[in-house]
């Protein structure tokens, strides 16, 4: 009787033929030598990012969660701005895989060369979530501060409405807005006190080509409000946000 | 600041700012030069982003150790190679240990230096499961762990005794996969059905 052995031993064709069970088996092996501090073969880990990405194979993806998972809690517990959140780490280590996952492409797989690369970029993805848990934060407060000035709460749909509508509200606004001003001063005014919310001084700190001294930044404002306040246009653009 | 003012700074609060992500690819050098080019320049007026771009700098710089990493030679794996039944190097080149029940054509793989043998049971113990008794017959001393697997999550986890033998109880009829592991060799056993 005729048969056929094929042997697959120590070539890069390993890592294609292995299946999604074995590679993930291999992936934590050595991901336990690697927290071991041994010597650590990174390309079985590698070839579950390459699965999951360039073939967009969701339990390829499903591996990776598990297997990374502890380690992007501990970035986000290592990250400054965790203490203050007031949110669970499983929160922000949940939105820093989405953010990958949304974030890399099969296009840009081909950039990263290795599984450091990659890891570095899931990094990147935990320190991006809190970034944009603080800005939100910040925005918030913004709004609150308004609302207080108003005492009208501002109408509220689910989250997702909201943010789109809103989006799209602010930058109607700024469009409008940037055809109002008159010259330059006008311009970096409006950027400066109401874009970067700086103070007059530091405006004036920063633009020092633009505005003479400090008191010229605050006349430049008070001609542009005087005009702005005139406006039912803006009027109603505040209304509406 | 009256009213409108502060409704002015609630609206357009950093509405020129790059994503975050943006600025974290920026930093790892990953937009195409056209955006590269425009988040340099926004980065020269923003003190918010640039404080935040300084933070990334900071915590990947922090964390960098822990990515390092010392090369070492790929673990030996074999992917086993399934015989035609009645095929085997071995006199005697079945389990030892038996359950009772409806019995399978053994399925015998070969390894490189290993040879497989796998007899699917019926499980005495849980009706409408299946026992898979397993055999190594190797070169060397065994010293396997044997892992059942299935669409990529651990199932099972047993030890290989001094003789080779293995067994799973209890599993459900489905397609599996088999990992024996040791320090330095693996066999895989990939998509068998129980």
């Amino acid at each position: 009787m005729q048969y056929t052995i094929e042997i697959t031993n120590l070539t890069e064709d390993i890592l294609q033929t292995l299946t999604l069970s074995g590679l993930r088996h291999r992936c934590a092996q050595e991901s336990d030598r690697f927290f071991n501090r041994q010597a650590y073969d990174p390309s079985f880990c590698y070839e579950l990012f390459r699965r999951a990405i360039l073939q967009r194979n969701e339990q390829a993806w499903a591996a990776i969660y598990h297997q990374y998972q502890r380690l992007v809690i501990h970035w986000v517990e290592r990250n400054t701005a965790f203490a203050s959140s007031g949110e669970e780490a499983q929160f922000f280590m949940n939105r820093a895989f989405e953010k990958m996952w949304l974030g890399i492409t099969a296009e840009k797989f081909p950039t990263f060369e290795d599984l450091s690369s990659l890891l570095r970029y899931l990094q990147m993805c935990v320190h991006s979530v809190m970034v944009d848990f603080v800005r939100q934060k910040e925005h918030k407060l913004k709004l609150e501060a308004v609302e207080e000035l108003t005492r009208q709460p501002a109408a509220r749909g689910t989250a997702v409405e909201d943010g789109i509508a809103n989006a799209l509200a602010r930058k109607e606004l700024w469009a409008w807005l940037q055809t109002q001003l008159k010259d330059e001063q006008e311009q970096v005014a409006v950027y400066g006190l109401f874009v970067l919310a700086l103070k007059p001084r530091d405006l004036a700190d920063l633009y020092p080509q633009v505005f003479d001294d400090v008191k010229e930044i605050y006349r430049t404002k008070e001609n542009l409000m005087a005009r702005l306040r005139r406006s039912e246009e803006l009027k109603e653009f505040l209304d509406d946000a | 600041m009256d009213h409108i003012e502060q409704a002015l700074t609630a609206q357009l609060y950093r509405i020129t700012c790059p994503s975050s992500e943006e600025l974290g690819e920026y930093h790892l050098h990953m937009l195409p030069a056209e955006q590269t080019t425009a988040v340099a320049q926004h980065l020269r007026t923003c003190p918010h982003c640039t404080r935040e771009l300084a933070e990334l700098e900071t915590y990947l710089r922090d964390l960098a150790p822990e990515l390092t990493y010392t090369l070492r030679e790929r673990i030996q794996i074999w992917i086993a190679q399934r015989l035609p039944s009645g095929l085997s190097g071995e006199p005697g080149f079945v389990p030892a240990l038996a359950l009772r029940g409806e019995v399978e054509e053994p399925l015998m793989y070969e390894a490189g230096e290993y040879q497989l043998n796998l007899e699917i049971q019926d499980d005495p113990a849980k009706p409408g499961h299946r026992a898979i008794l397993g055999l190594v017959v190797g070169v060397e001393e065994l010293a396997f762990q044997a892992q059942l697997w299935q669409n990529g999550r651990r199932l099972q986890e047993t030890t290989v005794d001094e003789l080779g033998n293995f067994v799973f109880a209890g599993v459900q009829p489905g397609t599996y996969d088999l990992i024996l592991s040791r320090l330095t060799a693996e066999i895989h056993v990939q998509a068998f059905t129980v």
